[in-house]
């Protein structure tokens, strides 16, 4: 039975952004660490290969197009070519300049180069055809003179040299010796240059380049330029398409752009005419012509050879793909955007194993436009998939907790979870809603959850997801709480915003895409990316045996419609959660882009909808028929509302404020220190951003400040009433302005603070309607109206203590993730700058606010029902930690939203950090 | 001594942006060039431009003895004509011959054209040889009485049928060129001419270029010759300064020129003395160093010598 042929695993993984100001990718190389471009501009870009942000700023390292790179990776040395005719040295992980090597005379471009770590020594190809060999290792000083020699007639004698010449960068110069040059080694441009070695194991070089011809050199560390052993010599018209092809070497006409090497011992040239020739070092015969199966061929820029497959890049975009061990068609990366035609210029990579099997590898893609980053691999076509699920327990066991692990298997996972289009309240999507929740289930038992399962929710409602992690070192385990059993649990949900205007959105929102070091779409940051954190964080601990606790998963389905049905569910199901100390969730942002937060209070809320009616015409009247002898709800209902909030904002219902806790100095005092810590720090966060442009006085930090605070007081700190919208009952379309309405309403919210009660503030709302509504039918028309209210509190305001204990380690576990320097995150022992002379003690009260220090102790003005009900419902012991893990930016409810590689990798770390420490503050013992 | 400056590329280019619009175009090196071995500036002894549409058909030549500074119809022209293979020369007369039309390069026999930046030493002793070398048809064509006409129909002499066959290889006209030069010195010694000859010499078919910097000596420098190469030669928006774009890894322009044409110097090559270039059909550039007896791969300057490994 013939088995299936493997299938290629590919997914673009991240895109980085060049910008128009470098120009084309020209040339690509990996550390460890850095991913690094060099562009037609002559300049060097990195990226964090973990996060994908850019590392360093923009080095200009050529004057004229960085061409090629090459890499030491046991000096931690890299090498740039460039137009110029240098080569540049940069310390491979700090890329500080370290040293500029000048090629021979007239050598033009540098195209090429190749390392050979074992003789310390570089070779260059040329655009002089020459091939160019630098001993690192015994580089001597250049003598002084050498290179003023090369003063050009033309360049230098010009009296005002427009800078024409790049000015010398500075550190020491070298220039390659005259000896270790082999003019005409080639007759054409050398393009590439391979370090490799021959099928006995000897070291060699391979260049190739415009003339079509693919040389072997050999090369020794006793300091001797390379010699050639061998032409390779491509059969006639080998991979031509032209039929008046010259069967004679010399005047083939297609240049070889590309060479690589596989691993065993096949050599690979991508030439200009579109085909890769194969050629078996050990016989040093040409064995294959790979070429696309239809259709003219594009010129053939790149080559990388890894993990059992060939990439050729091409002139059409296009990454081709072949395994190495058949030489067979792979298929090729997609390209996500098909109008991106720009030329594919530089592969980097490789990664994974030998293996052809599980080998998960890297392969950045770089040319005209951005540099992609693709996730490939092998796919099994034979092995039957049900839910593509993410990493095994075994190999999670295999994995490292620290900032620095891969993100890869984590992106992936939250990926497919993406895709699932869980939208709550939308009837067609509720089967996603429930393949979502059944994704996450299983996740959750993948990772080692001794349970996992759905519990019912409200009727026609989502379900919710519940998970039991067993405690690892000491607290409960099995099946069954005894009562009273100390747990945390870990709130989250699965359900998602709609996406809104798809026009809106840059890429699909519900297909994953990564940018610049942030994810994209619909549920990466509210709440799918950080639950995922959260899961696999408790997993870390679960397989290290380090969870003292056990951790219960409580994550619902309903949370964006206001968390229908999570009561009664948690209700029902209470054994299953033991005690929970601490409620664990993520769902809240920082206040700006840098400085990670720490979420500590929310406001409350209440809905209502206020209709008015008249009850005895069911239809719209005619106005100029009926009008003034018809009461008007909608003029009734404008009364009602005119009468809620005052034109600056001020509730009106009596009492509103009454209860609103009274705001003490020394909260007024962490506010102050808040509100400066973001305006120096973060000047470029939206929020700090657009008040500054608000501001009267822009150029005024301090006018910007004060807006900033009394923004800030508004959002957290105070209640507020907001009128959504206001309806009609007209059946006429809208543009019919002759109708009087049958009926009107509005739907309102408010948001409440400490101390207002949620059931007196519903109250007051309640009678303050009904009192102006009679207020307006008093003296009206014969018809009456009727009122129809509906007040529902929704969500209890929430406010912890932040210095508590469990707060007191969530800031030590940021502190430790974030790796920020730090004093204790609370207000008190916070060092008093400038205007602040008297230092306040702790605060009592508990609405201490921000600090200074970091992380910042913030507040949220927005409401989740169950983050105090769960509090409630768990008292005494239960103490709900918001982790806020995405920035301001990330869009959460809106088109585009995100969430920063980094900010999931840390935020993961600190869920670790907080639990790996949590027995030490909390109550572990079963009272 | 003149200049001269070719380009070829996949997509064409307006003469202007070739010949009057750079820092240092054609134009500016007829008035006021830089590397001329005799140091002198002008060259205003008329001048040609030569240029193709379409391959495999015959280019347009346009000559005038005026000088290429002074001629209006040139700029005119220049606005408007488009090529992807123009041929352009400024000239200097050598030797004492005519400023004439018929004088000035490049010139064109069938689909070939050719044009001269130097001149043969003692020309006058071998021209007769030369000449009495040629088949009929080429003998007969000779309208003007330059090295450099000679030249080009000693190097038709070399090929078959030159005159109705619409292209070559590459190789077979870098052959023809090398035996030309071959065939000039041996003349040349048995006159026993001791004058330096430089023959920079410029040929096409539409197709692909050759062309030669070369020197009757060993030590010397020959003529200056410069080459570019990238995607794109054009002015940058900001700067309104002319530079060789080098957006991907080919190359979809060559410019050959006697003087670079902008003062941008990591855009401009040395071709090595006694080196001949080749623009191949697909844009290749190709160099051949000239293995005769003037080959001296330490022609030029002291080196320093010491040990570097």
């Amino acid at each position: 039975m013939l088995s299936p042929a493997p299938q290629l695993r590919q997914a673009l993984h991240q895109t980085l952004s060049v910008g128009p100001d470098h120009g084309a990718v020209l040339a690509l190389a990996q550390t460890r660490d850095l991913l690094i471009a060099g562009t037609q501009r002559g300049d060097i870009l990195a990226w964090s290969r973990t996060t994908f942000r850019r590392t360093h700023a923009a080095l200009g390292a050529h004057s004229a197009g960085c061409l090629s790179l090459a890499l030491d990776a046991e000096r931690h040395v890299l090498f740039s070519g460039g137009g110029d005719g240098r080569v540049r040295a940069w310390d491979a992980r700090t890329l500080a300049p370290l040293y500029t090597v000048h090629a021979g005379e007239n050598a033009g471009g540098v195209l090429a180069l190749a390392y050979f770590g074992a003789m310390d020594a570089l070779a260059l190809g040329c655009q002089n055809a020459s091939v160019q060999w630098f001993d690192v290792g015994r580089r001597r000083a250049m003598v002084g003179g050498e290179l003023a020699e090369r003063r050009s007639r033309f360049f230098d004698g010009r009296a005002a040299d427009s800078g024409a010449a790049s000015p010398d960068p500075s550190g020491p110069a070298y220039v390659v010796d005259e000896r270790c040059i082999a003019a005409y080694a080639h007759t054409g441009y050398v393009y590439c240059a391979l370090a490799g070695q021959l099928a006995d194991g000897r070291a060699a070089l391979f260049t190739a380049g415009g003339d079509g011809a693919v040389r072997v050199w050999a090369v020794t560390d006793d300091g001797q330029p390379p010699q050639q052993l061998h032409v390779l010599v491509r059969p006639a018209g080998a991979g031509t398409n032209d039929a008046d092809s010259d069967s004679d070497d010399d005047d083939d006409d297609s240049c070889v752009h590309a060479l690589a090497l596989g691993a065993d011992g096949l050599l690979f040239a991508g030439l200009q005419n579109g085909a890769i020739c194969v050629w078996d070092l050990e016989t040093m015969q040409c064995i294959r012509t790979l070429a696309p199966a239809s259709g003219a061929a594009p010129s053939v820029f790149a080559l990388l050879a890894a993990g059992g497959l060939l990439y050729a890049g091409g002139a059409d975009g296009q990454v081709r793909v072949w395994t190495t061990t058949d030489l067979q068609p792979a298929g090729h990366l997609a390209s996500v955007d098909a109008e991106n035609r720009d030329p594919v210029l530089a592969l980097a990579g490789g990664g994974g194993s030998g293996s052809s099997s599980a080998g998960d590898g890297e392969v950045v893609v770089g040319g005209g436009g951005d540099v992609g980053v693709w996730a490939v691999g092998w796919r099994d076509s034979h092995v039957p998939q049900q839910l593509d699920l993410p990493t095994t327990p075994g190999q999670q066991q295999q994995q490292q907790v620290d900032a620095t692990a891969a993100p890869q298997d984590m992106l992936r996972t939250l990926g497919r979870w993406v895709q699932l289009r869980s939208v709550a309240g939308v009837p067609e999507l509720q089967p996603e809603c429930r393949r979502a929740a059944l994704f996450l289930r299983d996740l959750l038992l993948q990772h080692g959850a001794a349970d996992a399962r759905l519990l019912a929710g409200a009727a026609g409602a989502n379900p919710l997801v519940y998970a039991r992690f067993d405690a690892t070192s000491g607290g409960a385990r099995g099946a069954a709480f005894a009562p009273g059993t100390p747990t945390v649990l870990v709130y989250g949900h699965y359900d998602v915003m709609p996406a809104g205007d798809s026009a809106l959105w840059a890429s699909p929102a519900f297909a994953m895409r990564g940018r610049d070091g942030h994810v994209y779409g619909r549920g990466v940051s509210d709440d799918k990316g950080p639950v995922l954190a959260m899961l696999l964080a408790v997993a870390d601990l679960h397989v290290r045996g380090r969870l003292a606790l056990p951790v219960v998963f409580c994550i619902e389905g309903e949370e964006e419609r206001g968390s229908l049905g999570l009561q009664a569910a948690v209700e029902t199901h209470r054994a299953l959660f033991g005690a929970p100390r601490v409620v664990l969730l993520s769902s809240a942002y920082w206040l700006g882009e840098r400085t990670p937060c720490l979420t500590y209070g929310m406001r409350g809320s209440i809905r209502a909808t206020v209709r008015v009616a008249a009850p005895e015409r069911s239809a719209d009247v005619h106005a100029g028929v009926w009008g003034g002898a018809v009461s008007e709800p909608l003029a009734c209902l404008s009364h009602v509302l005119a009468r809620l909030v005052a034109p600056g904002g001020r509730v009106l219902v009596p009492g509103f404020y009454d209860a609103v806790r009274t705001v003490g100095a020394a909260e007024t005092r962490a506010m102050r220190r808040l509100v400066r810590w973001i305006t120096d720090k973060e000047a470029e966060a939206p929020l700090v951003a657009r008040t500054a442009a608000a501001s009267p006085q822009p150029e005024r930090r301090k006018a910007t400040r004060a807006r900033l605070h009394d923004q800030l007081m508004r959002r957290w700190r105070f209640p507020t009433l907001t009128v959504h919208h206001v309806d009609v009952s007209t059946g006429a379309a809208p543009s019919n302005a002759t109708l009087v309405p049958a009926a009107a309403q509005a739907s309102l919210s408010v948001r409440v603070v400490p101390d207002q009660s949620l059931a007196d503030i519903a109250a007051g709302l309640r009678a303050h309607i009904e009192h102006v509504f009679a207020e307006c039918c008093a003296g009206g028309v014969d018809e009456a109206l009727r009122l129809e209210l509906d007040v529902q509190p929704v969500a209890q305001w929430w406010l912890a203590d932040p210095a508590a204990p469990v707060y007191r380690l969530a800031a030590q576990a940021i502190r430790e993730a974030w790796a920020l320097d730090g004093s204790d995150g609370n207000a008190a022992t916070e060092p008093e700058s400038e205007d602040e002379s008297n230092p306040d003690s702790d605060d009592e009260t508990g609405t201490g606010t921000g600090t200074g220090s970091t992380p910042l102790l913030i507040r949220e003005g927005g409401s989740i029902p169950a983050v105090p009900w769960l509090e409630a419902f768990f008292a005494p012991h239960a103490v709900a930690v918001n982790l806020p893990m995405g920035q301001s930016s990330d869009n959460a409810h809106l088109a585009n939203e995100r969430i920063s590689i980094e900010n999931l990798i840390r935020g993961r770390d600190v869920v670790y950090r907080l639990l790996d420490g949590i027995a030490d503050v909390v109550d572990t013992q079963n009272p | 001594m003149c200049r001269f400056l070719l380009y070829k590329s996949n997509s064409p280019i307006l003469l202007a942006d070739l010949l009057t619009r750079p820092a240092h175009s054609i134009i500016m090196q007829s008035t006021n060039c830089k590397l001329r071995m005799d140091m002198g500036q002008s060259n205003g002894d008329g001048f040609g431009i030569g240029w193709f549409d379409e391959p495999r058909t015959k280019g347009c030549i346009f000559t005038s003895t005026l000088p290429a500074w002074s001629n209006i119809n040139l700029q005119r022209l220049a606005e408007k004509i488009k090529s992807g293979l123009v041929f352009a020369h400024v000239r200097a007369t050598t030797g004492g011959t005519a400023t004439s039309e018929t004088n000035c390069h490049p010139w064109q026999y069938g689909n070939l054209m050719w044009m001269h930046n130097g001149n043969i030493g003692g020309f006058e002793a071998i021209k007769r040889r030369l000449q009495n070398s040629l088949r009929e048809e080429i003998y007969l064509w000779i309208q003007g009485t330059t090295d450099s006409e000679h030249a080009f129909a000693l190097f038709l002499n070399m090929l078959d049928d030159p005159l109705h066959r619409t292209e070559f290889s590459h190789r077979e006209l870098r052959q023809a060129m090398l035996r030309t030069i071959e065939q000039i010195n041996v003349w040349l010694d048995e006159a026993g001419i001791a004058d330096t000859s430089l023959m920079n010499f410029a040929v096409t078919d539409g197709q692909s270029v050759v062309c030669t910097r070369y020197i009757t000596s060993s030590e010397r420098e020959g003529a200056s010759l410069f080459y570019s190469s990238g995607s794109e030669f054009r002015s940058e928006e900001e700067s309104g300064q002319y530079r060789m774009v080098k957006a991907n890894k080919r190359e979809d322009v060559v410019v050959v020129a006697s003087e670079p044409l902008t003062y941008e110097r990591s855009d401009w090559m040395v071709i090595p003395t006694n080196t001949l270039l080749v623009i191949t059909p697909r844009l290749n550039v190709r160099l051949y160093p000239i293995l005769d007896q003037y080959w001296n791969p330490h022609r030029g300057r002291q080196k320093h010598l010491q040990a570097c490994c």
